[in-house]
């Protein structure tokens, strides 16, 4: 759906996306991560043919904006980080001018179909100047599904919403996706990646660190699943036949409460529980604990750590 | 994609952005205010001219219209101009102009339709101005001369060529503020230096050696050439006297002049808006 290699965009001071070569499937969400800087709004521009790239290729749906910009623009929506609109325009001029630009059919039916399922059908006749930000948010994203299209790009779909809007937002995205919709989002608010994306890229300083789903960016940074058991009876042989399991890389026990490290590459949690209750312990619970999005992005992010990515990882 | 659908789809595209455009000109309450201080100017100095006539009993000018009719084609090419400056500009600051390049709409198209629809107000102002001095004539009693209506056709021409000049800027500026400045310098610089010029050439050195006036003089005259060559102004002073004094042919070569330079700066727009980019 949307492919790139080597995409390079250089500025005189500053080269702010190298060498990026990412692909983006059919009917997935594909989450775009990265702080502050990392250029992926400057990748986003390059992919709808804002910025030209300084070097390197990308094509959509299979070929190039060059070769057939009109049918590829007609088949993506987007929702920009500002939600910017015409000030002279009330919601639904401005809706109906956008069906125009993508020469849609029976327009009003879809305006007021997508203006009723965010709730904005009763606020159709006023200015979107006058919207709070979580309906202008969700007024671009009318705009964004008006042309029903193939794939949408959000740009900090989000950002500043409550957690109404939010959960609206999540709402659309779910639908969309299981509509078949291909989604590329690009967040700072990693939970809502992380509840929707099948796929993540994480860009720092210009570079695409990874490109994993989200299981395998966890394997990437840490090989070891966090599993807490509490228990009863701790026997003082607890320690001692923990330590004889090869598949546990560490272990701690604080009392009642055992913090165990156990290796991620297969699911060792029965051969486990056998064990600590042959050491005649009793379990009371027992729960596995995955590194977050969060802390995985921050792990790639970090400037201590980030010698890791340094060609190892991509 | 073959390239007349590709060529469809930009003009229905431009289509979309010109009604838009236009119906903002349209309903705002400027373009009116405009148009009305334009046609009093030009009543104003009708009725210096009816004035004179009446105490002097002389017609001052071989045409008592052609000299209001070009004061009021320069304010309102002027203003044309000036609101595509304003508003290509703002559409960039503002970030609508990258809203519209998210769907089907490219540089071609967008140029057009900004173009296009500030033209067809011009267009539409200009048969505005027609009925308006027919009603003075008829009021004064003084006939409307043929060649008016071929200063008529100049003149859309001379707003073509002034309202391309106002895209063009604003496609490459960075800003509203740096698109007003260059604009606003432009016009200014142009009808200072060929006012100057007139006003300096009626005044007599009063010697051939190191003298200053002599020496601006030949200066503005040097830059006089320059603008007679690349201002609209200058191309609608030339093409009316042209056409007053019967030359057709000069005349004709203005029109045509005009229209190849509204062709240059439209395409140079086209370029300037894919090198500059839609992002502020």
């Amino acid at each position: 759906m949307i492919s790139t290699r080597n995409l390079t965009k250089t500025y005189p001071e500053v080269e702010a996306v190298k060498q990026v070569t990412l692909n983006v499937r059919a009917g997935e969400v594909y989450g775009f991560l990265g702080p502050n800087g990392a250029g992926k709004s400057t990748t986003m521009a390059m992919l709808l043919g804002l910025i030209k790239p300084t070097s390197g290729e990308l094509s959509l749906f299979g070929t190039s904006l060059q070769d057939d910009y009109f049918a590829i623009k007609n088949a993506i929506g987007v929702v920009g980080e500002n939600p910017y609109f015409f000030d002279e325009m009330t919601a639904w001029e401005f809706l109906s001018f956008h069906a125009d630009i993508f020469m849609m059919e029976s327009k009003e039916n879809r305006i007021n179909e997508l203006m009723e399922t965010v709730g904005l059908r009763q606020y159709a006749n006023i200015r979107p100047s006058e919207y709070s930000r979580g309906m202008r948010q969700k007024l671009s994203f009318v705009r964004a599904l008006l042309h029903k299209p193939d794939l949408l790009m959000l740009d900090e779909p989000v950002s500043g919403l409550d957690p109404h809007g939010i959960r609206q937002i999540r709402g659309l995205i779910e639908e969309q996706k299981k509509s078949g919709t291909t989604i590329f989002i690009s967040s700072h608010i990693l939970s809502e990646i992380e509840r929707t994306a099948d796929r993540i890229a994480i860009m720092h300083k210009g570079k695409l660190l990874v490109e994993d789903n989200l299981d395998g960016l966890r394997y990437s940074v840490d090989q070891s699943v966090r599993v807490n058991v509490e228990v009863a009876n701790v026997p003082e042989s607890l320690s001692r036949v923990l330590s004889e399991i090869p598949h546990i890389v560490d272990h701690n026990i604080d009392g009642q409460h055992i913090e165990i490290r156990l290796d991620a590459s297969l699911d060792y949690r029965a051969e486990l529980s056998s064990a600590i209750t042959a050491s005649g312990a009793t379990i009371i619970g027992m729960e596995t604990r995955k590194a977050s999005l969060e802390e995985t992005f921050m792990t790639f992010t970090d400037d201590n750590v980030i010698g890791l990515s340094k060609g190892e990882v991509q | 994609m073959s390239d007349t659908s590709k060529i469809y789809k930009q003009i229905q595209t431009a289509i979309t952005i010109h009604k838009r455009d236009f119906r903002i000109t349209v309903f705002g309450p400027i373009i009116y205010i405009m148009s009305t201080i334009s046609i009093t100017i030009g009543i104003v100095i009708i009725r210096n001219y009816l004035s004179y006539i009446e105490s002097n009993g002389l017609y001052p000018m071989p045409d008592l219209f052609s000299f209001p009719y070009r004061w009021v084609i320069i304010l309102t090419g002027v203003y044309l101009a000036f609101s595509a400056v304003v508003a290509i500009a703002r559409e960039r600051e503002s970030g609508a102009m990258e809203l519209l390049f998210y769907g089907p709409v490219d540089n071609v198209s967008y140029v057009i339709g900004k173009y296009s629809a500030q033209l067809t107000v011009y267009c539409l102002l200009i048969i505005l101005y027609l009925i308006c001095f027919f009603i003075i004539s008829n009021i004064a009693g003084v006939q409307i001369p043929a060649s008016f209506f071929m200063m008529m056709l100049l003149s859309l021409f001379t707003g073509a060529y002034l309202i391309s000049v106002g895209v063009f800027v604003s496609t490459i500026s960075k800003s509203v503020r740096s698109a007003t400045l260059v604009f606003l310098t432009l016009i200014a610089s142009t009808l200072l230096i060929q006012a100057s010029q007139a006003w300096l050439s009626n005044i007599a050195p009063e010697s051939d050696y190191y003298n200053p006036v002599l020496l601006l003089q030949q200066l503005l005259g040097w830059v006089q050439v320059v603008l007679t060559w690349l201002s609209p102004f200058s191309y609608l002073n030339y093409g009316v006297n042209e056409m007053l004094r019967g030359n057709m042919v000069a005349f004709l070569r203005v029109v045509g002049l005009s229209f190849v330079f509204c062709m240059t700066f439209i395409v140079s727009s086209i370029i300037g808006l894919k090198i500059r980019g839609v992002r502020q």
